[in-house]
């Protein structure tokens, strides 16, 4: 075994390989990677059954007494709820001994009651993907028929929201538009005191440009939309209540590495990535987002019919998520923003011509936004200082 | 306290040729218990680990995504 292996503690597992709605920008459906055609529209029992003891066999191997399931799609909550339950109860009857934790990342359209009961049943922690408010989120979130989405996302949302929904709400997934106003889009968020935002940088790479930054990358039109954000968060990051803050993800993470902490996630920092997908099929892939890259960018050659998760250990692409230093460009090695920014997100730094030896395509806004951040807290520090 | 002062954003090509900026801040001589009016700030609640879900120090399984969960 290689040693410097992490083991995989989340399980992301596309249930659902279909979406009920067209968003232009999915990176499942509508960029580079078609391979959602060729998977069954559905995970089967049998491959739900050989999933759960791969699980079980990994996390006994590795001494996890937790792991996380995450109910992924597509559009998980399309499968209603029967077959959700007996996918979970059949993780839970073929992994004894592991506890299961179970999540969903949904848009929200499916929500009624009885999904918030069932989710609240199996203690699904649930992530919300919407763009901000009506005017935002219509931008990209329509649906076949190109219809809005947003009543019904709306709905969810204020489920979630709820008192009984606010013990399952994992938070909320933002992809950044630009011709929206940054504060509209926050203020529609905190409104409903939500525990997490992630704001996303659109999907791009250096041969499919970020929307802004088609002309110049070394523009950071992304930072300063950000920021927006962040000065009118940083002082009172809460809706009504300092007891329960807004975690802003890039934020928080980025003030916790400037103060010396552990922290980060996929998109920053240089921690190992320890999660992977499983496909419909049972096929085992790298991160779904890799999809935006090239056609089969995410495919390792694995099935859990014939492989243990184990086996991630010997390919090249989880290794360069893992050794994350190892994968960066000697641009980012010699860079001292590296250590907060960890190279960006694995995904924008393609090109085909120096596949992944890339900084990232939003090099210039990381830049931006840490030096900021820095320097509010900086001069926050200086102030609070004890005097000599 | 930081351990470089005077970092404006917009001179990053004079921070990169200084090599006594560290990006990391010093916070060893702040004092936690007279943070002030900064005490609900972002930097006030990361110091002092008020609510759990504003700095969650070395998780596991947080892959930000377009699309993927937030967990």
């Amino acid at each position: 075994m290689s040693q410097s292996f992490t083991p995989m503690h989340t399980f992301i597992v596309k249930v659902a390989s279909r979406c009920n709605l067209d968003c232009d920008y999915c990176y499942m459906y509508k960029l580079t990677d078609q391979s959602w055609r060729h998977q069954p529209a559905k995970m089967r029992k049998a491959t739900a059954v050989q999933l759960a003891r791969r699980i079980r066999e990994h996390a006994i191997a590795h001494q996890l007494s937790v792991v996380k399931v995450i109910l992924h799609g597509g559009e998980p909550f399309a499968l209603g709820i029967d077959y959700l339950r007996k996918f979970c109860d059949t993780i839970i009857q073929n992994t004894t001994g592991i506890k299961i934790e179970f999540g969903a990342q949904t848009n929200g359209t499916l929500w009624n009651p009885e999904v918030l009961d069932f989710c609240l049943e199996y203690g699904i922690s649930v992530g919300l993907s919407l763009d901000g408010p009506r005017s935002a989120n219509d931008l990209h979130r329509l649906d076949h028929l190109g219809q809005t989405s947003f009543e019904a996302a709306e709905d969810a949302l204020k489920l979630l929201a709820s008192p009984q929904g606010r013990s399952i709400w994992g938070g909320l997934l933002c992809v950044i538009d630009l011709r929206n106003d940054p504060l509209d889009v926050y203020r529609y968020f905190r409104a409903y005191s939500p525990p997490m935002i992630d704001f996303l940088f659109p999907l791009a790479h250096f041969d499919s440009r970020p929307p802004g930054k088609e002309d110049r990358l070394d523009t950071a039109p992304y930072a300063d939309w950000l920021l927006q954000v962040f000065y009118d968060w940083y002082p009172h990051p809460y809706a009504n209540d300092p007891a329960n803050p807004i975690r802003i993800r890039k934020f928080s993470d980025i003030i916790a590495m400037l103060l010396g902490k552990q922290a980060g996630f996929e998109e920053i920092g240089l921690n190992p990535v320890d999660f992977i997908i499983v496909e419909t099929n049972g096929d085992i892939e790298a991160v779904d987002t890799l999809k935006v890259t090239y056609p089969g960018a995410t495919k390792l050659g694995l099935n859990v019919f014939q492989n243990a998760f184990d086996d991630l250990q010997h390919q090249p692409l989880v290794i360069a998520r893992q050794e994350r230093w190892s994968s960066l460009s000697d641009t980012c090695k010699q860079c001292r923003l590296v250590k907060v920014c960890g190279g960006g997100y694995f995904p924008h730094r393609y090109s085909q011509q120096r596949q992944f030896d890339n900084p990232s395509v939003y090099c210039a806004d990381l830049t931006k936004l840490i030096w900021s951040i820095r320097k509010t807290l900086g001069d926050d520090l200086n102030r609070l200082a004890v005097p000599a | 306290m930081s351990k470089s002062k005077n970092i404006e954003p917009e001179n990053r090509e004079t921070q990169a040729q200084d090599e006594r900026v560290s990006i990391e801040l010093d916070v060893s001589v702040i004092d936690l218990n007279n943070l002030g009016e900064r005490a609900n700030s972002a930097l006030g609640i990361a110091l002092t680990a008020k609510g759990s879900a504003m700095v969650d120090f070395g998780s596991h399984g947080s892959f930000g995504s377009h699309g993927s969960s937030p967990f």
